[in-house]
């Protein structure tokens, strides 16, 4: 990873000097160098980022390096990155926002520009018309607000159907399931020696990847949605009550792994599949990697990819929303969105699925004839592409999310009926929504 | 078998499964760290000749989560806060102990006062502060947040051994003419080692474990021990093995420091128990 330095916006006035000379006699009374101070200029960027394996741009993760020296000195541009742990991206993010300082330039979003709208720089202008045309439309839908577009999405991240295919042959299926009937029929079927035919991580009721966020996948597929056209919750109907029997179904005839109750992220569920001890999963394209990974996986070379099952009315999924944006704050934003446009080009794009395992989203990308043989699951996550995959987000989704999770769990535990539960979520989320429209 | 030693082996028997409980998951978390990734998730685990290895620890050292500057920052955190702690907290712990302070009562409890308030309840104020002072990401201001909460808990420890020092010894000092301070000094401090060790094993620990107040004052510099560690759990992917490892290594200075200072701090916690 590369070193960086940090870069913070400090007003100089005499108490500030003052306060700088006290704080400067104090580290070197510690033996530690005064950390560097600078202001965003246009010669600097800061970016805010998570930590590879998870997805991260070139000088984070171990690709494109050459491209990437070469286009900083190209542009004379100095990129600190701060890298941290994926966990504590939105908090630190929100604290920087709150206080106002320590603000980076660009930023990893998943799922928050709603959120932090207020806090981001539209990029409708900066984005080249070649670029938006060569990507899907669709993945503006999760990086806007208001209708600006707030976000550029860097990698195809939809849900979709992953099964061990040596479980499905021992079963005699000869091929994925296509439909809730069928999903529900071969979880059972593949539910023996001791393995679950269906896993996935129910434990956290929160974001995408929560809970909340599976359901939403399963809610689409029957034909719901989230929200009416005034903005009020409307998801207490038909398909969200199917949704979530469907759910609570695979879990209490004890087709879907008992500890998915408690698996609070997709790794622990993935580990699971990975292992051999469950055959079906909805899971991230980045999966297909450490799949295949002889190091960390039992089921090389086993791994199928499908669509999802559809429901009563399509398949459907949600979208990961792996995006960068640009702070309002940011002193240089032309030249951030510069570097989001090398961060997009084809030939990284390209080398960010060949060497880190995250797709692309440039549709010429995802179509290359390297990339579709390096990558089986990306035809099938453009086919799934190709259908509904709205994550409802909003400015208060992880409140959202957090209320509906909850209940969720609560309908999965037994301890309240499907309908109870979505019930008692709708009312909940009518009152967070009701706050947020005043 | 007599009904005395019959009790003596129950104790015994009772103290050893009492270890083993404490134990297990310390051993459980060596076996990981040696494990790799696809035995660690077989079920039950693969404990099988060909799943152990050093690889964990070799991708620790050689990762970029950069566990050598975190301990060295964690180090260096902690023993600024262990020492100013046992530095301020004596001082103001024989004060409130000894001197006719107006209010002595009162201030000790806002002194604990400190301690009802909720880390996340302050953090975002507590960011604006140390952003308008120039302390985010700097080892001296962790050294100053974890004082916040580090020492009352010292002033309060080492109170309540100070109290329970015979009046005798500092009056025989009075008699030779020693000021407050000298008697502190001279008399008190030389027979306060154990209750100083104790008290600053303590902080220590806390400053070494802190977790919450680190992840936002930090960024690139000073990131302690905990963050690292954490930095091996992503959203997708996980390294096991390697954040066993890495926690592995991360105990092995604070292990070491109670090793090397176990009698003290028993005897500390000892007399404090008696005299306090």
């Amino acid at each position: 990873m590369h070193r960086a330095r940090t870069m913070l916006s400090v007003p100089t006035n005499r108490r500030s000097i003052l306060k700088g000379a006290a704080g400067a006699a104090g580290l070197a009374a510690l033996g530690r160098r005064a950390p560097v101070r600078g202001v965003s200029a246009a010669t600097g960027l800061s970016v805010l980022s998570p930590l590879a394996p998870d997805p991260a741009p070139p000088g984070v993760a171990e690709f494109a390096i050459p491209e990437f020296d070469a286009w900083k000195a190209a542009n004379d541009v100095d990129v600190t990155y701060e890298a941290v742990a994926w966990p504590q991206l939105h908090d630190k993010m929100a604290t920087n926002f709150a206080s106002g300082t320590h603000v980076h330039d660009i930023m990893y979003n998943c799922g928050w520009v709603p959120e932090f709208a207020q806090f981001l720089t539209p990029m409708d202008a900066y984005l080249p018309a070649d670029l938006v045309a060569d990507l899907p439309p669709s993945s503006f839908s999760t990086v806007g607000w208001d209708g600006k577009k707030l976000g550029v999405v860097f990698s195809l991240s939809l849900l979709t159907l992953f099964y061990n295919t040596e479980h499905l042959e021992l079963a005699g299926l000869k091929e994925p399931p296509k439909t809730w009937d069928e999903l529900k029929g071969y979880a059972k079927e593949l539910t023996r020696d001791g393995r679950s035919g269906w896993v996935l991580n129910y434990g956290a009721p929160e974001g995408i990847g929560g809970v909340a966020s599976y359901w939403m996948t399963f809610l689409q597929q029957a034909g719901g949605t989230m929200y009416g056209a005034d903005g009020m919750p409307v998801f207490n109907d038909a398909p969200g009550i199917d949704a979530l029997s469907l759910m609570v179904e695979m879990m209490t005839n004890g087709s879907t792994d008992p500890g998915s109750l408690s698996y609070v992220g997709i790794n622990d569920a993935t580990n699971v599949l990975t292992a051999g001890n469950a055959s079906m999963m909805m899971n991230w394209p980045f999966m297909w990697k450490p799949a295949n990974d002889p190091e960390s996986s039992q089921i090389v070379g086993k791994l199928g990819s499908a669509i999802l099952p559809a429901g009563p009315v399509t398949s459907a999924s949600i979208d990961g929303t792996d995006a960068w944006t640009i702070a309002a704050t940011s002193a240089a934003p032309e030249k951030a969105a510069e570097l989001i446009g090398f961060y997009l080009s084809p030939e990284v794009q390209k080398k960010q699925w060949l060497d880190t395992g995250w797709l692309p989203i440039r549709l010429s990308v995802l179509e290359d004839a390297e990339v579709q043989a390096a990558a089986p699951n990306a035809a099938v996550v453009l086919e799934q592409a190709k259908l509904p995959y709205d994550s409802f987000v909003t400015p208060d989704y992880n409140e959202v999310t957090q209320a509906l999770g909850t209940e969720i769990q609560k309908a999965l535990g037994g301890a309240k009926t499907p309908e109870e539960a979505l019930k008692d979520a709708s009312d909940q989320v009518t009152e967070i929504v009701k706050k947020r429209l005043g | 078998m007599n009904r005395g030693r019959l009790g003596r082996v129950g104790v015994g028997a009772g103290l050893a499964a009492f270890v083993l409980w404490t134990l297990l998951p310390i051993l459980w978390l060596v076996i990981s760290s040696l494990l790799r990734t696809k035995a660690l998730t077989s079920r039950p685990p693969d404990l099988s000749a060909a799943s152990w290895t050093l690889g964990n620890y070799r991708e620790v050292l050689a990762s970029g989560q950069a566990l050598g500057p975190a301990l060295l920052t964690s180090a260096i955190v902690s023993l600024g806060t262990t020492l100013i702690a046992l530095a301020l907290g004596s001082a103001a712990g024989y004060a409130l102990a000894r001197l006719s302070i107006p209010g002595g009562d009162r201030i000790a409890l806002l002194v604990l006062a400190t301690q009802m308030f909720p880390g996340i309840v302050i953090v975002i104020p507590l960011f604006i502060v140390m952003s308008r002072l120039g302390l985010i990401d700097t080892r001296a201001g962790l050294i100053v947040v974890y004082l916040s909460f580090v020492l009352p808990v010292v002033i309060w420890i080492l109170k309540g051994f100070f109290e329970a020092i015979p009046p005798e010894l500092e009056k025989a000092a009075a008699v030779d003419g020693a000021s407050a301070w000298n008697t502190f000094r001279l008399v008190v401090l030389p027979i306060s080692w154990p209750p100083l060790f104790a008290a600053g094993v303590f902080a220590f620990i806390e400053a070494w474990n802190e977790f919450l107040f680190a992840v936002v004052l930090t960024r690139l510099h000073t990131k302690t021990v905990p963050i690292a560690i954490s930095e091996f759990a992503g959203q997708y992917q996980t390294k096991i093995g390697e954040m066993m490892a890495a926690a592995v290594l991360a105990s092995l200075p604070v292990v070491a420091l109670a090793i090397i200072f176990r009698k003290a701090i028993l005897r500390g916690f000892a007399e404090g128990a008696v005299k306090g």
